[in-house]
């Protein structure tokens, strides 16, 4: 049966109806049009469907819609502000580290969530970030270039 | 797409207990789910009704209270890996918490779900048993105290009856010098189940004869192990070559690593398991 939830996705309010087998990353991509949050594995194995609950980062296809009734959820289209990009995105751009660009949205939103957490992050803690996450094209050398280099953007 | 099933979430053990003996097979527990989603969509796991108990009160959060911590089912892999209490007195817990999935499976991830699951390697669960952790296992009709290690009855199996919901851990604050330590190997670097894992606490480290060694290993029996056989012949030993040798025996005897696993064969298992006993005779 379906169940009314009341959610706020990137600051805006939404009610809706979901089924209670429905994806948080379905319920997101299906239902409300963000489709910045991909579904690679669908097992938490991949790192596509990263989005956060609470400032938290999650993956989205390990958890239904119903479970954030009252969440605050954040997905790779909040991180940009008035059309502009975040800084990591910009390093992303600028390291190339876009090939396909599958991975990007969960790769951006792990490195962004890093550096909420660790305000120097080093080699390592990028690495542990990027530990669930899986790129199929770049072969991650440039990835972790770019979360290095999101640095500068944190920084001003 | 998961197949279709109800939820139904409530506040309170009592409520749930009902609704979960009510309705029996049909209804199964949601916590973080990340293993249950992961069954559902392999329709290794085909629930009428998930039972979402994320509302119930008094199941989250880690609690000091005099010689004892208590956790909450409902405790994340995070937060027990970031909890101060923890850090201080149970860092081999800790470290098997902050290894389990990556940093977004462990927010979901609950300690009450690594445990209740059942595997026979859950990260958190190895270094809970070299703490003799205890759960508190609630129902409609009141609490019972069981210790952990006697809690995993096979592979996914575990010992809650009809409508009981896995409350608390109880961990006694040791009164005494430990030195402890976790391992683990996987496949590969990144994200990965344990191939092996392995808890060593050896107490009164200083002292010969008071010395007492508790081990538990991870995917290398039908349910988390413990090696009580081991731990008798170490404790109040002396760490010296010989008595390696005759221990490598002991845990040898004690191991049964299934063959066709995925993972590691039942030889490499083996190789592992006494290269990290070692680290007793190097390090202690
Ligand atoms: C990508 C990925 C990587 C993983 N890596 C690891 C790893 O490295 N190490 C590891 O150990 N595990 C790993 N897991 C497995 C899983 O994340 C853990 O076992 C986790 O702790 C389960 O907790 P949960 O809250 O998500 O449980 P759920 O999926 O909600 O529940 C698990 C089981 O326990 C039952 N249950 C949950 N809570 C209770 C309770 N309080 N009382 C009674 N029954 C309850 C449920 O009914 C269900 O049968 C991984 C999973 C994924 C998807
Ligand atoms: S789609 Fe969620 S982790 Fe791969
Ligand atoms: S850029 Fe293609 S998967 Fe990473």
């Amino acid at each position: 049966m379906k169940k009314i939830i009341k959610l706020r996705v990137n600051g805006e309010d939404y009610e809706i109806l979901v089924e209670p087998y429905w994806t948080l990353l379905k319920v997101l991509r299906d239902v409300l049009g963000f489709t910045g949050p991909k579904e690679g594995c669908g097992i938490g194995e991949c790192g596509a469907c990263t989005v956060y609950i609470d400032d938290k980062p999650v993956k989205s296809c390990l958890v239904l819609g119903v479970e954030v009734n009252g969440a605050n959820i954040t997905t790779i289209e909040g991180l940009s502000q008035n059309k502009k990009i975040s800084g990591i995105q910009k390093a992303f751009i600028d390291e190339g580290a876009v090939q396909c660009g599958f991975c990007t949205p969960g790769m951006v939103m792990a490195i962004n969530a890093l550096y909420t957490n660790v305000s120097d992050p080093g080699e390592d803690d990028i690495k542990e970030a990027l530990k669930g996450h899986l790129c199929r094209c770049t072969g991650y050398e440039t990835i972790v270039k770019a979360a290095k280099r999101a640095k500068e953007y944190y920084k001003r | 797409m998961l197949i279709p099933f109800e939820y139904i979430k409530f506040d309170s053990i009592k409520d749930a207990s009902v609704f979960l003996k009510e309705h029996g097979d049909d209804a199964h527990i949601l916590a973080g789910g990340t293993d249950v989603i992961v069954k559902i969509r392999a329709r290794k796991l085909k629930p009428k009704y998930l039972v979402d108990i994320k509302g119930i009160e008094g199941l989250k959060g880690i609690e000091k209270d005099r010689d004892k911590i208590v956790i909450g089912a409902l405790t994340t892999a995070n937060e027990v890996a970031k909890n101060t209490h923890i850090k201080e007195y149970f860092p081999v817990l800790k470290d098997g918490a902050w290894t389990l999935g990556d940093y977004e499976i462990r927010n979901r991830a609950t300690i009450g779900g690594n445990i209740c699951n059942g595997s026979p390697s859950a990260d958190t669960v190895i270094p809970l048993l070299v703490y003799d952790a205890k759960v508190i296992i609630a129902s409609d009709e009141g609490e019972r105290v069981e210790a952990l290690d006697k809690f995993f009855k096979g592979p996914g199996k575990v010992n809650l009856g009809p409508g009981e919901i896995l409350k608390n851990i109880i961990l006694n604050i040791p009164d005494y010098p430990v030195k402890g330590k976790f391992f683990r190997v996987s496949r590969v670097e990144g994200m990965d189940l344990a191939s092996l894992n392995m808890a060593i606490l050896v107490a009164n480290p200083d002292s010969i004869s008071d010395r007492k060694v508790r081990i538990s290993i991870g995917a290398v029996a039908p349910v988390p192990l413990r090696v009580y056989e081991l731990e008798e012949f170490l404790s109040g030993k002396e760490f010296t070559k010989e008595i390696f040798d005759k221990a490598k025996e002991i845990l040898l005897n004690n191991l049964n690593p299934r063959e066709g696993s995925l993972r590691a064969t039942p030889y490499y298992k083996k190789r592992m398991a006494v290269h990290y006993l070692s680290w007793l005779f190097e390090e202690i």
